[in-house]
């Protein structure tokens, strides 16, 4: 399967910027497609961003969030080169990964 | 150190799991167990987020901000930044007042003192987004009108 995230990640003193773009459809079970049927739910619901062991940021997401999003979280916690595992789950069930290293501004 | 070569083979299929499990500990789905925030997701009205979360936000001290812009061209992306550095921080919860899912997202503190984070959200019409934040001395809230030409429902 295609990585559907892109990111990066850039430390500036204590402070780790992680850059994502996800690329999914979000779609909120709301909409309706050409036909006037209902588009089923399909959103991002977890993102968790580690640094080995340690859960640096947690979010819970609802079809709130925009298609592709692009995502920042300023976190503490990490330093140049550390290795940092993104991982998300969606509404179906799909799970995604990527490894960024911290960069050195 | 092994007697057998069965011995062996299942200490290593142990070593494996153990490994998967370590990697499935990171995973989302491991962590979180909040059925109070998964209550909030389910509700349809603001109050009904609020009582789900159990929260009753007063005006926020200075440390908890919501960057928005005053006009959003396209509801479909609207560009928001939370902020948020307050003493014993849990969470904080970013809602659309008009949104048909008020609850748009909850960002866990974790074991860090501060919340600082840029998303891109919908809007599906002109209304006040709320940044709820929950702490050990209770919960706060600042809101930010956002006015939306062109609805997010599309998106």
């Amino acid at each position: 399967m295609a990585q559907t995230i892109r990111g990066r990640a850039v430390t500036a003193g204590d402070t780790t910027e992680v850059r994502l773009l996800i690329t999914h459809p979000n779609e909120n079970g709301l909409r309706k497609d050409g036909d006037g049927k209902p588009v089923p739910a399909h959103h991002l619901k977890q993102l968790t961003i580690a640094n080995g062991d340690v859960v640096l940021m947690r979010a819970r997401l609802s079809g709130g969030i925009s298609k592709d999003p692009v995502l920042a979280f300023r976190v503490q916690g990490a330093k140049a080169n550390d290795r940092l595992l993104v991982a998300y789950e969606d509404t179906k069930g799909n799970k995604e990964s990527l490894t960024v290293t911290v960069a050195a501004s | 150190m092994f007697d057998t070569q069965a011995h062996s083979t299942r200490r290593s299929l142990l070593q494996a799991s153990a490994g998967a499990a370590i990697a499935a500990g990171l995973w989302p789905t491991a962590v979180l167990a909040n059925d109070a925030v998964e209550a909030a997701f389910a509700a349809r009205k603001v109050d009904d987020v609020l009582a789900a979360l159990g929260v009753a936000p007063k005006a926020a001290p200075p440390g908890l901000g919501i960057d928005a812009p005053d006009i959003a061209e396209n509801g479909a992306v609207v560009p928001i930044g939370v902020k948020a550095s307050l003493p014993g921080l849990e969470y904080v919860a970013l809602i659309g007042e008009k949104n048909p899912v008020p609850l748009i997202a909850v960002l866990f503190a974790e074991r860090q003192s501060a919340i600082d984070a840029n998303l891109r959200i919908k809007m599906g019409e002109t209304s006040n987004l709320r940044l709820v934040a929950k702490t050990r001395d209770g919960a706060f809230a600042v809101s930010k009108e956002v006015r939306i030409t062109v609805g997010g429902c599309a998106g």
